[in-house]
């Protein structure tokens, strides 16, 4: 029984580093990626929304 | 001293940086719903931020080291909550793709009134818990640095705000991952230096305080307690508006529901490992502390000292991405559940309202919090008020098909009302559960509504 406590308690602990890993992750491909868009993409946002 | 500082620099800085490259929000879409463009990671991140806040954390900490495993079973209810807003409600919200907010879906469902009603309660929700997180965030800083309340709620509530003022929900979802990915790989690494490197026969000894924690605690807790405890859980924090705004913002119908079911199971295994760090405290900290204070000492007097250092910037985290989120939502839902209604405003327009709400709600929050008297307590006066008098409306809302306004506003005037008479007009009227009593109240009177009600006019 507290092997088994013991080894819980690492698995979850374990599980939410990864989470955070994860997470970490996409939000630097994120953070690199993020940019202003071109004139011409806003204009085609525009556009869309208005049902063009 | 100087480590610290150095520390909570370093955090600020790459927070600015996060902050700075996730831009100004340009237009009101940008502000409010980042664009409908958020990839489930981050949704999935920002909503476990906003929900572990320093209830799910030094509070939780605190509860596992009086009464075991007890908080974790009261814990599961809030997982089961996610997952079935995630299987039930997120996909549907999500649908409305012309809502930026809860009140504007309720609007859209029913009429302008009840989006109006969903606004006040909404914005009075996110200004009374942003004054508990700010109020949460100042004791950390002023424990560990001893600075005074009054200056630490000020500066936390400032820089919160300045980010979220400018860079709405991009900002606030980004900051927000940024934070979660901190403190989930700093709190576990502190569990497991304690249980590991700190504790003799370490699984011995969890099983036996786990067993000796938990038998006390269910023995001093009635049912009646447990049972509003796990409604409170259930219900108490279901769609307020900063988790509403991330179902709407996500990039897909299937983002906005993987990222609820997500996030409640993520709350589970969070609260397990909180719930072990307070039991594993036991044999390390005096028996009689205060449990809001478990945590800071546990950590105090078995970290190293750049251990230590790194609790306030964890803690810090926790608190700043759940005040982030509710600026954001109290504003989003100022602007398009109580201005718009009343008059046609242009996005420039719109964009400065809700700038300008950030400011005045972080102002009554910084205000607020010097009066919140206990942590814990503001929470449950909060959770007591909003599952009542929103939750009927909105689930119903989403799910009949011709949803009546009269219904819906007689359910939040009774849920809302019957709510504060029994928080603070009549405390001790009743032992059953005030969130219980004032959802059943709402739920009779949303039925009276719709049997004697037209439809939505123009229907």
């Amino acid at each position: 029984m507290e092997p088994v406590i013991f080894a819980v308690a690492v698995l979850v602990a374990g599980l939410i580093m990864a989470s955070g890993v994860w997470v970490a992750t996409v939000l630097i491909a994120n953070v690199a990626r993020v940019k202003r868009p071109t004139v011409s993409q806003a204009q085609g946002r525009a556009a869309e929304q208005a049902g063009l | 001293m100087a480590l610290s500082v150095i520390l909570i620099a370093g955090y600020v800085a790459v927070l600015a940086f996060v902050a700075v490259r996730a831009r100004a929000a340009r237009e009101y879409a940008e502000f409010s719903l980042a664009r409908r463009a958020l990839p489930l990671a981050l949704i999935f991140g920002s909503l476990c931020a906003a929900y572990i806040g320093p209830g799910f954390s030094i509070g939780f900490v605190g509860k596992g080291f009086h009464s075991g495993l007890l908080f974790l079973c009261v814990g599961l209810a809030y997982s089961v909550q996610n997952i079935l807003v995630g299987v039930f409600i997120a996909p549907r919200l999500r649908s409305l793709s012309d809502c930026h907010t809860l009140g504007d879906a309720i609007g859209h469902k029913y009429n302008r009134t009840c989006q109006i009603l969903a606004g006040i309660i909404s914005v009075g929700l996110c200004a009374g818990f942003a004054a508990i997180m700010a109020k949460a965030a100042a004791i950390v800083l002023h424990e560990v640095f001893g600075l005074p309340m009054g200056f630490t709620v000020v500066l936390i509530v400032l820089i919160t705000s300045v980010y979220t003022t400018f860079g709405g929900l991009q900002a606030s979802v980004m900051t927000d991952a940024l934070q979660f990915s901190l403190f989930t790989i700093l709190m576990p690494v502190i569990f497991l230096f304690i249980l590991i490197w700190r504790i003799d026969d370490s699984a011995g000894t969890l099983a036996r305080e786990l067993t000796a924690a938990t038998s006390v605690g269910f023995r001093s807790t009635s049912p009646v307690q447990i049972v509003g405890l796990i409604a409170a859980f259930l219900l108490g924090e279901t769609l307020i508006p900063p988790y509403a705004n991330r179902a709407l913002a996500s990039r897909t119908t299937s983002a906005s529901r993987n990222s609820f079911i997500l996030a409640g199971l993520f709350s589970a295994i969070w609260f397990t490992v909180m719930i072990a760090l307070g039991i594993v405290a036991r044999p390390l900290v005096a028996a009689g502390t205060h449990e809001d204070h478990v945590l800071l000492t546990l950590v105090k007097t078995t970290m190293p000292e750049a251990g230590y250092m790194l609790l306030p910037v964890a803690l810090i985290s926790v608190t700043m991405s759940s005040l982030d989120s509710l600026l954001n939502a109290g504003a989003v839902s100022f602007t398009q559940d109580i201005v718009k209604p009343f008059a046609m405003v242009s996005d420039r327009a719109s964009l400065l309202c809700g700038r300008l709400a950030t400011v005045a709600i972080a102002a009554l929050a910084a205000t607020a919090a010097m009066a919140v008297p206990q942590i814990i307590t503001g929470l449950l006066i909060c959770y007591t008020i909003w599952a009542p008098a929103i939750l009927p409306v909105a689930v119903l809302g989403l799910w009949l098909k011709k949803p009546r306004p009269l219904a819906g506003i007689l359910s939040m005037m009774t849920g809302a009302t019957v709510a504060l008479s029994l928080q603070f007009v009549w405390p001790h009227a009743t032992e059953v559960p005030a969130i219980l009593l004032a959802l059943v109240a709402a739920l009779a009177a949303y039925l009276v509504g719709h049997f004697l009600g037209g439809p939505m006019e123009g229907k």
